[in-house]
């Protein structure tokens, strides 16, 4: 049979046409859809934050899962950063990507090298939101060496980060990557055993979440083992008899000793199994504080590029601790496993209808990756801002997964405390054991002062 | 009648599965201990060549399917997915797949007695897209369709009866919020979509849209339509649950009787611990005919990769149109099946 080419058109233009009378791009700011309408203040807005609001909902709508959400953010805040700081000349960077032209315009370089690696991390073009970014700069001579530079930049960056180890790290598999502990404490797939509710609905007894991770090449670590956290506990000690007691008492569904605090907490810190996920968060609290300071260009550009490329760090950190120490979710050594723990504490015994108060993702519990991307937040915005106790309010950026949070605002006295409570949130939850958070701290916090002392340093 | 294959969702990345031993052993084990033996033998079915991972992922499904107007029969289905995947040194992902399917008898999208058949495909990608070429006729279908029912819930009729040929060429891309989608045989047919999804409040919200120019052979195998139609799905999540509304107009044209069949979908789905339940019903006409088809699916999940299944599945239609049956229907099927996936 054949086709008239009108009646192909005139298909394929209806289609076309009703989902752009929706938007081909990322909603803009001041659209209900946008993070940055709910946080900058009139006035506030501007590119750093324009293209960070742009990754955070390509996180959210296409769900990137947490690791590899840290891993996007990371490429594309880098990207930014090394190609407007070519331009200016002002810090010293590790990786070479070189000089740009003086007269080149560093915030259209910074907007185009986001993009594209942002392109690349997403695997979607950018292409309206690169229109409605340049169409914001008359143009110049300026603004087209920018966009040329930016390009180059760009492409030095995706060439370095080629074959870095996150392309085969999507499959979620072993791959003789890590060896499998053969002791009680060996982690297991988990089930949708939780008991707050509305919640969301994801797959049960899941495989491991993407076992490659911990293998990418970081950004400011020397390797993803540099931070690597010490043994977990004995399963037959005191120590992990403790620790079993408190999260069965704490962390279950149906617990009578967490507080209505404590569970608004598990829920407000969860930003999971979709959103902008834990590192996003942490992005969008630093966009929420930054303005306060209106830093310069430049020096924003550089903070969001140490905090996008630390909490890349933190995910490779807490995958690499996760996968090599293996180690099982409080539910599956609640619900089945006590008894083979050996533990001659009675308390460490099995209860077959426990449940966690929140959902058990889908990877083994030590470290725990949100404590890890808190401490990590929270270390590096101190030492951006030069001190800690800054007190600040916050609200969930995403609503969606837990309507119980709407109209929701905890209030935090310092970046500690409000990594502190993060961290917690997950014992609180149910899915952690306390040293899976504390080990995390240390770690996260580690990096993040390494980080920022060594990776970008003011040139002389 | 015809309705439409089982197709390959090649560009979803969607992996259905294969074989492995599932062993009467992991029923009668204590629930919560018999999925680490499971997920286990699931390890050497993927690869690492140098730059390459293999995989392979399948199904293995054993059921009992009765009919009101017959016996009770026992049905078996394998499948098999091997998918090779690469990152090329300029960052283009390329990629080949091969879906086989082996089942024993008589299905709901027709087949009869042992039947093979196979998909593949190879792919193609970059930031601005994925371009297929191979057996993609169901990429638009699959991004574009109401959500499928659980376990073996399948609602007849739901989208358009019209289809292109299984090989062709397809494409797939995102702009901004919005994954645009298209496939193309080589006669010209084609199949337009796009899909969007994104929170609104408290509310996850997903709406899609699809055109499609194809063909369409009669419930008598005898005669040939040239079909044309479009139509729209709007999703809404809330919580652990999801409800779904879809509706579309198709014109059935040949050199003699032409037709217009328009219909309206809807379902609704839950989990809550490891059972999920899904139910759908569908009302639609064929000129003067009505078609009706309700689907009732459930799966509790029973370990790593077990699950047992059901559906109740109940459609009906019969519509001519100057002497030709477009569709002639009339069954209740209930299936109970116990699956493996890995």
């Amino acid at each position: 049979m054949t086709r008239s080419r009108r009646q192909f058109l005139s298909v394929a233009a209806s289609t076309l046409a009703l989902a752009g009378c929706v938007g081909p791009r990322v909603a803009a700011h001041g659209h209900r859809s946008s993070y940055t309408s709910q946080i900058l203040k009139p006035g506030k807005d501007n590119t750093v934050f324009c293209w960070m609001d742009t990754a955070l909902q390509q996180v959210r709508d296409q769900r990137v899962l947490t690791p590899r959400a840290a891993y996007n953010y990371g490429l594309a805040t880098a990207a930014g950063f090394l190609a407007a700081n070519g331009i200016v000349q002002a810090w010293e960077e590790p990786f070479g990507i070189g000089e740009g032209p003086r007269d080149a315009d560093p915030e259209v370089a910074y907007g185009i090298a986001f993009a594209k690696a942002a392109a690349e991390a997403f695997q979607t073009p950018f292409l309206f939101e690169r229109m409605s970014f340049l169409s914001g700069f008359p143009g110049s001579e300026a603004k087209s060496l920018g966009v040329t530079w930016g390009e180059a930049a760009a492409r030095r960056v995706l060439e370095m980060r080629t074959g870095d180890g996150s392309e085969p790290s999507k499959a979620n598999y072993y791959l003789g990557r890590y060896g499998r502990r053969t002791d009680p404490l060996r982690w297991r797939p988990t089930g949708p055993f939780y008991g707050a509710s509305p919640g969301p609905a994801f797959p049960s007894f899941d495989r491991g979440l993407f076992p490659g991770h911990g293998m990418i090449i970081p950004w400011t670590m020397k390797s993803g083992e540099q931070f690597r956290v010490a043994a977990f506990h004995d399963p037959a000690s005191p120590e992990f008899a403790e620790t079993f007691d408190t999260v069965r008492r704490l962390g279950g569904a149906d617990s009578t000793i967490r507080t209505a605090d404590q569970s608004e907490i598990a829920l407000f810190w969860e930003d999971g199994p979709w959103g902008i996920t834990p590192p996003g968060h942490f992005l969008y609290i630093a966009m929420q504080l930054l303005q306060e300071r209106d830093l310069p260009f430049i020096e924003l550009a550089r903070a969001f590029a140490l905090l996008g490329m630390t909490q890349c760090d933190a995910s490779i950190c807490a995958w690499d601790n996760k996968y090599h120490h293996d180690v099982l979710r409080p539910e599956s050594a609640i619900r089945a496993r006590a008894p083979a723990l050996g533990n001659p504490d009675p308390r460490v015994e099995r209860d077959p209808g426990w449940r966690s108060f929140i959902p058990t993702p889908e990877f083994p519990a030590y470290t725990s990756g949100h404590s890890t991307f808190g401490a990590a937040a929270a270390e590096m915005l101190a030492l951006i801002l030069g001190r800690d106790d800054i007190a600040f309010s916050g609200r969930s950026p995403d609503e969606v997964l837990w309507p119980q949070l709407r109209g929701v605002v905890r209030h935090w006295t310092g970046l500690a405390h409000m990594a502190e409570e993060n961290g917690m949130s997950r014992i609180y939850g149910g899915v952690h054991w306390d040293m899976d958070h504390s080990a995390a701290m240390t770690a996260g916090s580690a990096l993040a002062r390494q980080a920022f002392h060594t990776t970008f340093p003011r040139k002389a | 009648m015809r309705l439409r294959k089982t197709m390959l969702p090649l560009l979803s990345g969607v992996a259905l599965a294969a074989p492995v031993m599932i062993g009467g052993t992991a029923l009668a084990q204590d629930i919560p201990l018999s999925y680490e033996r499971l997920s286990s033998m699931e390890e050497p079915f993927v690869a690492e060549l140098g730059d390459v991972t293999l995989v392979l992922n399948g199904v293995l499904d054993g059921a009992f399917v009765h009919d009101t107007e017959s016996s009770t029969d026992a049905r078996f289905t394998g499948n098999v997915e091997i998918s090779a995947h690469a990152q090329l040194a300029n960052r283009w992902r390329v990629g080949a797949q091969y879906f086989g399917q082996y089942s024993t008898m008589d299905d709901f999208d027709g087949r009869v007695g042992d039947t093979y058949s196979d998909n593949a495909a190879l792919t193609a990608g970059s930031v601005w897209g994925t371009l297929a070429a191979g057996n993609v006729s169901g990429v638009v279908r699959e991004q574009t369709r109401r959500l499928r029912g659980i376990g073996n819930g399948a609602l007849a009729f739901d989208g358009f009866l019209g289809a292109i040929g299984d090989v062709g060429a397809a494409y797939s891309g995102r702009f901004g919020p919005w994954v645009i989608s298209g496939a193309i045989d080589p006669e010209g047919r084609f199949d337009l979509g796009a899909m969007s999804q994104r929170p609104h409040g408290t509310r996850d919200l997903r709406l899609s849209f699809r055109a499609i120019s194809g063909d369409y052979t009669d419930a008598d195998g005898s005669r040939g339509f040239h079909t044309a139609g479009a139509g729209v799905v709007g999703e809404l999540i809330y919580g652990s649950s999801a409800f779904d509304l879809g509706t579309g107009y198709e014109r059935f044209a040949t050199s003699g009787p032409n037709a217009g069949r328009w219909y309206v979908s809807a379902g609704a789905r839950t989990k809550t611990g490891m059972l999920s339940l899904s139910l759908e019903g569908h009302y639609g006409r064929i000129g003067d005919a009505e078609e009706v088809s309700a689907a009732l699916g459930a799966r509790y999940d029973v370990a790593r990769g077990l699950s047992a299944n059901l559906g109740v599945n109940h459609a009906s239609a019969e519509a001519t149109t100057g002497g030709v049956r477009i569709t002639d229907t009339e069954e209740t099927k209930t299936v109970v099946s116990m699956r493996y996936s890995f």
